[in-house]
């Protein structure tokens, strides 16, 4: 931060030039330098112009940031910067915004809160380091990411990336493309349906959702379970280390399926028992068909059990 | 358009925001008049600078190929596992991760004579994985690079990375090396196992993922 605002302070330096200029200075130059500043807690109060899909850019180091869709064309955000904030960055117009708490010291200790309100089509940006981010009513595409928070998207969005490495992540809606991960927190994604790439680490995994055609759920150490319809020809991937899983599929899903662990255990509502593979190591190996075949659903453990359920 | 109303319209001049009609307005007032011309070049001078701050360690060369040869040549007569998650799930990310490692080993590489030097992971890599084949072996070496790179990345951001996010970051790390134990340990009784072998790259690359969001991130 202090080598970004050094070199900002040259740029500002260079842009002043040898005659000086006016005292006005330009929208570019006041985002850098902050609008505010100061060391004390300030209330932000603040909108500006958008485009119905407008790309919103928010950036809150620390704190929370909860953005809400609206039928305006205009971007507002409310809320207060942490003492430490040299101001708020809310510039563009149209179809670019930029929201960003502005910090002059180190910006993991500057705790804001911010709720954005945005034009419902708009297509988020969202980062944090240690903030919480919830965002709901936004029929756009959501990107949000953060390290000590968690995650929480609600709503119509159509496309969904949602990652963080200390926190929940929750997904609910009607996304056709969703990706979300975790390190150390839950997953949980409910409604969505087409793509979906899901992972934690050592939570839990839970995907409860419509008809798939592409999905990839993984975990190292958590538990998983999948339960959703799949197109004929999906592909269906889930992969664990000592996690259990949890297929849940109808009972009339026509799939190919390959199944193995290397030390868990296998059960199957669909047939044929696993079999074991080698004489010297304890892996299990099942791989069938149901309703003549299309899907391919694979699952992969070490230490893991496996269960398929019919629903 | 007077010389104030051209001013004030810079901002969205430089940005692409104005409409058409403004835009050539724009466009002719700048050809005559040498002054607004000047705030125009300084305004584009300041916006290059800004954006030629480093944010993300750029992209450098994609070794995914080559770790998918080495896996598949590895794996010989069982093939490749799942090539279809390969494909979908693991370029991108693992291309963005030796990114990351060649950018971080050439900026170190500039500081002195010793890059990095993971000698504890390297050598636990060594011993753990003896019975697995090279192509593995080589493949867990590029990935314990990456992380000892990561790390060292890290550990130069320390003064912005609370106590408690490390904390919590290494206790994660630990999981997932747990994990990797327990797939070489399963690999030394089945060298073979393409599931295996797919485990162990899939488990490595959960923990550069984890690295690389924070490293990038705790330069907000």
């Amino acid at each position: 931060m202090i080598p970004t605002l050094t070199v900002l302070s040259l740029c500002l330096a260079l842009a002043a030039g040898p005659h000086g200029r006016s005292a006005r200075p330009s929208r570019h130059e006041e985002a850098w330098r902050g609008l505010t500043t100061g060391g004390e807690a300030q209330k932000v109060d603040a909108r500006r112009a958008a485009s119905a899909d407008a790309l919103v850019e928010i950036e809150n180091p620390a704190g929370s940031i909860r953005v809400v869709g609206w039928d305006r064309s205009e971007v507002m955000v409310t809320g207060q910067l942490g003492a430490g904030a040299s101001g708020l960055d809310f510039t563009g117009s149209g179809g670019r915004i930029r929201v960003g708490v502005e910090t002059e010291r180190n910006p993991h200790g500057v705790v804001s809160s911010l709720e954005v309100h945005v034009p419902v089509r708009s297509r988020l940006q969202i980062e944090s380091f240690a903030g919480s981010i919830s965002v709901s009513e936004v029929s756009g595409t959501v990107k949000a990411e953060t390290v000590n928070g968690s995650i929480t998207v609600t709503g119509q969005a159509r496309e969904i990336q949602a990652e963080t490495v200390n926190g929940s992540v929750e997904v609910s809606g009607a996304s056709k493309d969703t990706h979300v991960e975790s390190v150390n927190g839950s997953v949980t994604v409910r409604g969505a349906s087409g793509e979906l790439q899901a992972s934690t680490v050592n939570g839990r995994l839970e995907v409860s959702g419509g008809t798939f055609s592409r999905a990839h759920v993984e975990t190292v150490s958590g538990s998983l379970s999948f339960e959703g319809a799949l197109t004929s020809g999906a592909t269906l991937e889930a992969e664990t280390v000592s996690g259990s899983v949890v297929l849940s599929l109808p009972a009339s899903v026509a799939a190919d399926f390959s199944v193995s662990t290397f030390s868990g255990s296998i059960d199957n509502a669909f047939g044929a028992p696993a079999m074991r593979q080698g004489r010297h190591t304890p892996e299990k190996e099942l791989q069938f068909s149901t309703g003549g075949g299309g899907a391919s659903v694979s699952v992969h453990t070490l230490s893991g059990s496996v269960t398929l359920r019919k629903r | 358009m007077t010389c104030e109303q051209v001013r004030d319209a810079l901002d969205d001049y430089v940005d692409g925001l104005l409409t058409e009609a403004d835009f050539q307005e724009v466009e002719l007032h700048l050809a005559t008049c040498a002054e607004c011309r000047r705030e125009e070049r300084l305004q584009r001078a300041l916006l290059a600078q800004a954006a030629a701050l480093p944010r993300e360690v750029p992209p450098g060369r994609d070794l995914w190929p080559e770790l998918a040869a080495r896996l598949r040549g590895a794996e010989g007569a069982r093939g490749v596992v799942r090539p279809s998650v390969a494909r979908w799930v693991r370029p991108a990310a693992l291309a963005a991760a030796a990114a990351v490692v060649v950018a971080l080993f050439a900026g170190l590489w500039k500081r002195g004579p010793s890059p990095v030097a993971p000698a504890s992971p390297m050598g636990t890599l060594v011993s753990a994985a003896a019975g697995t084949s090279p192509a593995l072996l080589e493949a867990e070496r590029e990935y314990a690079r990456a992380t000892a790179a990561l790390m060292a990345a890290l550990d130069q951001q320390k003064n912005t990375l609370s106590p408690e996010t490390r904390a919590v970051l290494d206790a994660n790390l630990k999981t997932i090396d747990d994990a990797l134990a327990e797939v070489r340990a399963a690999l030394q009784k089945d060298p073979g196992s393409a599931q295996l072998a797919h485990l162990l790259t899939s488990t490595h690359q959960k923990k550069l993922d984890a690295l690389q969001r924070v490293v990038r991130l705790n330069r907000l």
